[in-house]
């Protein structure tokens, strides 16, 4: 067993994990912030993406020993103080979201993409979505919901 | 259908903020018996000598990703159902049953100068590379 | 996966001793090979050592007309860094074309090319320009650095630390992307010198190659057309359910000449 230390959306948080214990089980299962989703477990479908040190990463994909000293962010902490994050609330508006289950790591990923790029063209927002796979509404929304993020950030 | 701006759905706030309850997210006592599973994927390949699945992850069953449609027009072409007084129809996923017929319409149609007028899905390159090829020595 | 000892190394040297010392472990950077090839349990390391957060494994710069970059350099810090894309666009592109975002900000060129998948997309690009291997041993030439199917010419316990790429007059990369996975079906670069033109084939055979022939025929004449006459050898390439070992020989060639058309209109 190791023991890490890691800040979750703000908060400090000292545990014991095994090598092999995933980003993502520690964050369901110890921290009990189910918002990330396991969808796919063969890192393709994106549901897992949370923010690791400001950068977009698939949480299945990266043992929690990796987030030793790491700032983590998940969809749980992009709203604050109540109020929703402009991608959260651009998914609402554009109706870009059917079942939910792919959407907490879709906005983490649109998230991030905008950080790196702030008025991506369409082309640069398919690129940037290529990591997050939904089944029910086939993006047309998304794609919306990204763009009016990107002008509600400015 | 609707414009970029409809009536959000009381859902939503809970699924956006990652307070959705998924049966993932809950592990009650006696609550998985035995669960079965129906191929969940289409063409899905197994090797005939072994049985093992050839298409076990999306690394080799494709997805469709954001990008692959890049806009949908809407087009209105009403054709009431003979069956019932209403002339109505299913809705929902019954839809999607005329997208693969559509695909193969089109894809044949393009293939059509070429002499090819049968050719079953999937259409992968590969495929079409060798029925194009066979035609054009065939 | 299996359970195994995790150890963040604190230098390159410990990791190298420790490498050496224990055969059954295996080292980890961004894991993106790696820990979905645990996951399924289909390795079972002794232990992984972490060298990931290395000093000594990061870095981008160009010295002596080379351009160095760090092993544990993250796919997209190639593709944004300015001095990437100043020196060696091409790289900076093919970098961009890996993966997926989530992917690019943990896979390292280092693993990458330690682990040498043949349909990966840095190899041919170490290949195409003839770039250095700098192991924790010695340097390695990429004409002597992979060796066919997952293979390199890496000793237990050797490890990658930088890669040393040969500035070029011009270079482009091509890819033709499965459409599943994301790899390349064929990824064709092609890159000149003063003296030379070198083209490298991922994706479609056992392992990256030169294509030899199309090497002789461009230096000739620097044109797609040069190429069409030839043809590599169906019989040396992959066939798998997603496509046949001819398809991915045509595709060879159509993506090779594209990759030229990219380089003479860069």
């Amino acid at each position: 067993m190791t023991k890490i230390e890691l800040t979750v959306n703000g908060k400090q948080y000292s545990r014991e994990v095994e090598g092999r214990t995933l980003l993502v089980d520690l964050i369901r299962d110890q921290l009990g912030l189910t918002g990330t989703h396991v969808g796919c477990d063969t890192s393709q479908c994106g549901c897992c993406t949370v923010h690791v040190n400001g950068r977009a990463i698939k949480s299945c994909t990266m043992l929690a020993v990796q987030a030793n000293g790491a700032e983590v962010v998940t969809i749980e902490g992009m709203a604050q103080n109540g109020k929703l994050h402009p991608v959260q609330q651009a998914f609402t508006d554009c109706h870009a979201l059917q079942c939910g289950f792919c959407t907490p790591g879709m906005i983490m990923a649109v998230a991030a993409l905008l950080k790196d790029n702030p008025h991506p063209s369409d082309e640069e927002i398919y690129h940037g979505l290529e990591g997050n796979l939904c089944r029910c509404t086939g993006y047309i929304n998304i794609v919306k919901a990204v763009k009016q993020a990107a002008q509600t950030a400015r | 259908m609707s414009d970029a701006h409809a009536a959000n759905r009381r859902e939503d706030l809970r699924l956006i903020t990652g307070r959705g309850r998924y049966t993932a997210d809950w592990s009650l006592p006696g609550q998985l018996h035995a669960s079965f599973l129906r191929s969940d994927r289409a063409h899905a390949l197994y090797d005939p000598g072994s049985g093992q699945l050839l298409t076990g992850s999306f690394s080799d069953y494709f997805m469709p990703r954001a990008g692959l449609i890049p806009d949908i027009r809407l087009n209105d072409h009403p054709v009431p159902s003979k069956t019932n007084v209403l002339g109505a129809k299913g809705v929902g996923e019954s839809g999607c049953t005329a997208s693969l017929p559509t695909l193969a319409n089109a894809t044949l149609d393009a293939l059509w100068p070429l002499g090819i007028q049968h050719l079953d899905m999937p259409f992968t390159p590969s495929k079409l590379w060798h029925a194009m090829q066979a035609a054009k020595t065939g | 996966m299996f359970e195994f000892n995790y150890l963040q190394a604190k230098s390159l040297s410990e990791a190298a001793t420790f490498v050496a010392a224990h055969p059954d472990a295996k080292l980890l950077a961004g894991g993106m090979t790696l820990l979905p090839t645990l996951k399924q349990r289909l390795a079972q390391p002794s232990h992984l050592v972490d060298i990931g957060g290395l000093p000594e494994l990061r870095g981008i710069e160009v010295k002596d007309g080379k351009l160095a970059l760090g092993a544990a350099t993250r796919h997209h810090e190639v593709a944004a860094s300015a001095v990437v894309r100043q020196a060696l666009p091409a790289l900076a592109y093919l970098a961009e074309q890996i993966g997926d975002p989530q992917v690019r900000n943990r896979g390292t060129i280092g693993g990458s090319v330690a682990n040498n998948d043949p349909a990966a997309d840095y190899p041919a690009a170490v290949l195409a320009l003839g770039a250095t291997i700098v192991t924790t041993r010695r340097e390695i030439a990429a004409d002597d650095f992979f060796q066919g199917l997952f293979s390199t010419a890496l000793k237990d316990g050797e490890i990658v630390v930088r890669l040393l790429f040969p500035l070029p007059q011009r270079a482009a990369y091509v890819k033709f992307p499965h459409p599943a996975s994301g790899y390349a079906m064929t990824g064709v670069f092609v890159a000149t010198t003063k003296t030379s033109i070198r083209v490298a084939v991922t994706g479609a055979g056992p392992g990256v190659f030169r294509w030899s022939a199309a090497e002789s025929a461009l230096a000739k004449k620097l044109d797609p057309s040069a190429l069409d006459g030839l043809a590599v050898n169906a019989a040396d390439m992959n066939e798998d359910f997603h496509a046949t070992r001819e398809y991915r020989a045509n595709l060879v060639k159509v993506m090779a000449k594209r990759a030229v058309q990219k380089l003479l209109a860069s």
